[in-house]
């Protein structure tokens, strides 16, 4: 009888499983191999089967936009992923510490993440926009001299970009490490009070050094963000001005659907593939390791 | 029946539902959806239906989603019998190059297409000798509109020469006008780019740099208007960014901006503002003396069975025929592709461009009008320089090595 039951479990999950692992490597590995495929061929406008060689990573790297998207994502990715980090700690430890309210600021926290990508971009567009937004606000208001312009300015329209997704994925960050801290024993709070060890001291030797685990999740989910970057650049400066706050994902996109150079498009895409492998190995085995021992 | 049964079959007949007439499309993917253009089309349906045809269309915000469409459209083996776009130039070559487009010379020949056209815009429905499309329009983008409240506020007179225009920027700015509103797309940058290149140089230099003459390309003159080119940049304001061209437009329409640089799509939106000449005016920017010109249309999508096929015909003579056009160009506020249009059949802006093309102003193909490599290459090195990512010299240089022939 449990025999049965197991084995009729077992077709189950099987067939449960089969197909979503078809799909999965059909439309995730097969469209990548495929992808990879045509950054070495001849592609412009429609997929094509002549072999170019190296032709189109050549492109590639001459090309000054697809530099500036590229090191775009190194900046765009290092502060977004420090500062969603720091504020979200810093946001769960004050929550930590609220005895009344706390789920009123939780809510007022997390409410950015409600909205899209594409709404975040436009709402701190209209804010940013020197005519029309804070900059034009101060100097009704009296301060002639008043100046804010990043959104416009090719120097500086990348961390607007920054800016805007750090508001958006805070409160994710916020939560993870909101449960992270309440889930801590709190057999450790009160040896610690009876200790008198100060209350910042306990966060940062006892508790964050305990939560590894959502310090990892917290990086690979905000990791994700970074490289899939693209609606909150189209939305709040579409890669401007000129493109410089061009994203490499947007780049691809451009390439491929928008210019009619597929094969350029897909050298792109390898690249950015190429480079989060190249990151996120060491991080991965670093934690793996660590586990081991 | 269960629940999962019966919302499988529902799901099921939906999808069949949504599928099934998709095959036996001969519909028109376009982007014609301001008040203006939707008029022109109708004109084109209305003439398409009376000639017996059933007409379906599939619009889209920008030609990029429509003609991006069309090309998922095609692989996936049910393409649109026409798309509506700039004929001659990036969009229709990729089509062109890749296989995508129709023989459509029986019809052209029996039709007299060739006779009917201008030579120049003639070209522009042909790949390899081979009519692939139906010129309808004639777009002519050297235009300047200019508020003329704002002008008369300052004292500034219309500017006539690239110099007067030079000199009434300062007046319009300390006077607390944008005197030049500009948009932040690259397309827009270099539309304004080409304006320079006229100011600067003239038609014969405009037409030099867009054919990649290289001994203008390397000229001191090409440099020099790259520089003249930033410095109109102090004549902007902050908030073009990213600004789309109707909303630079509309700083222009609400007493805010003085002059604006666009094609004939822009003048449209004038009509409230009251008759040309008056509040407002469009006038072919003069110091040129000539004409940047670019062909509108349909390209006809390499179409199989014979249904889809007598559909195209049908299309093409309804889109082809001269009197049409002109009624679809009026609407529309362009001019049409057809020669047999005089002065007389038009107003305002239109009026002005046909009686110029008429009288013998040399007519240059735009940008947009010639191979992606033209069209790409200026956008990109113009906008790269216009929000300083790079000096004038590199600018030049990378004309030269993009264009230079």
């Amino acid at each position: 009888m449990g025999m049965r039951t197991t084995s009729s479990n077992r077709v189950k999950r099987v067939f449960v499983l089969v197909p979503s692992i078809v799909i999965a490597l059909y439309f995730i590995w097969g469209f990548a191999l495929y992808t990879g495929y045509l950054s070495f061929t001849e592609s412009r406008f429609l997929p094509k089967h002549s072999w170019n060689g190296l032709d189109n990573y050549r492109a590639l790297f001459e090309d000054d936009r697809w530099w500036v998207a590229y090191s775009n994502l190194f900046v765009f990715g290092g502060l977004y992923l420090a500062g969603c980090i720091v504020l979200g700690i810093v946001l769960a430890i004050l929550l930590d510490r609220l005895t009344k309210g706390e789920s009123l600021f939780r809510t007022v926290y997390l409410y950015p993440m409600s909205l899209s990508l594409v709404v975040t971009g436009l709402a701190w567009q209209w804010m940013l926009n020197p005519t029309s937004g804070l900059q034009r606000l101060v100097r009704d208001a009296g301060y002639e001299n008043f100046s804010f312009n990043w959104l416009v300015s090719p120097d500086h329209a990348i961390y607007t970009v920054v800016f805007a997704a750090i508001w958006n994925g805070t409160g994710l960050i916020m939560i993870l490490f909101l449960s992270g801290i309440k889930s801590i024993d709190a057999e450790i709070w009160k040896a610690a009070r009876i200790d008198r060890i100060p209350t910042w001291r306990v966060y940062v030797s006892i508790i964050l050094p305990s939560l590894r685990l959502t310090f990892l999740s917290a990086v690979m989910l905000l990791g994700f963000q970074v490289v899939r970057s693209f609606d909150v650049v189209v939305a709040l400066t579409n890669a401007g001005p000129g493109y410089a706050s061009d994203v490499p994902a947007h780049y691809v996109f451009e390439y491929f659907f928008q210019r009619g150079r597929i094969g350029q498009g897909a050298a792109g895409a390898v690249i950015m593939v190429v480079t989060m492998i190249l990151i996120v190995t060491p991080y991965l085995l670093y934690e793996v390791r660590r586990k081991q021992l | 029946m269960t629940f999962e049964r019966k919302l499988s079959a529902v799901l099921l007949s939906a999808v069949i539902a949504v599928a099934a007439p998709a095959f036996a499309d001969t519909d028109v993917s376009h982007n014609w959806n301001s008040d203006n253009e939707a008029a022109a089309m109708r004109v084109f349906r209305d003439k398409y239906v009376a000639l017996g045809g059933v007409w379906k269309d599939t619009s889209f915000p920008q030609t990029e989603e429509s003609i991006s469409s069309t090309k998922t459209r095609f692989i996936g083996g049910n393409p649109p019998m026409a798309v509506a776009s700039s004929l001659g130039g990036v969009w229709m070559l990729e089509f062109a190059e890749a296989g995508l487009l129709q023989n459509m010379n029986a019809v052209a020949e029996r039709e007299n297409w060739a006779t009917n056209l201008s030579p120049g815009i003639a070209d522009s429905g042909k790949f390899d000798g081979v009519w692939v499309a139906a010129p309808v329009f004639v777009s002519v983008v050297n235009w300047i509109y200019s508020n003329n409240d704002v002008l008369a506020a300052t004292g500034v007179t219309s500017p006539t020469t690239w110099a007067e225009f030079k000199a009434a920027l300062p007046r319009l700015r300390d006077a607390g006008y944008i005197p030049l509103a500009v948009g932040g797309s690259s397309w827009q940058e270099a539309i304004l780019f080409d304006q320079v290149l006229l100011g600067v140089g003239g038609i014969d230099f405009y037409d030099g740099v867009m054919s990649g003459d290289p001994e203008i390309l390397a000229s001191d003159m090409l440099l020099n208007a790259f520089k003249e080119m930033a410095h109109l940049r102090d004549f902007t304001d902050e908030g073009k960014a990213g600004r789309s061209w109707n909303d630079s437009n509309a700083l222009v329409l609400s007493d805010k901006a003085a002059f604006f640089f666009m094609g004939p799509w822009a003048a449209a939106s004038y009509a409230d503002m009251g008759t040309e000449g008056k509040k407002w005016s469009c006038r072919l920017t003069p110091w040129g003396g000539g004409l940047a010109i670019v062909a509108e249309g349909f390209q006809f999508m390499a179409v199989e069975d014979e249904a889809s096929k007598a559909a195209q015909e049908l299309f093409a003579t309804a889109v082809m025929d001269p009197q049409t056009q002109i009624a679809a160009a009026r609407a529309f506020g362009t001019l049409p592709a057809t020669n047999m249009a005089v002065a007389d059949d038009f107003e305002g802006c239109s009026a002005k461009a046909v009686s110029a093309l008429s009288g013998g102003a040399t007519a240059v193909t735009h940008w947009n009008g010639r191979p992606s490599e033209v069209g790409s290459a200026i956008k990109d090195t113009v906008s790269a320089f216009w929000n300083q990512a790079i000096d004038a010299q590199t600018a030049q240089h990378r004309l030269v090595e993009a264009l230079a022939k």
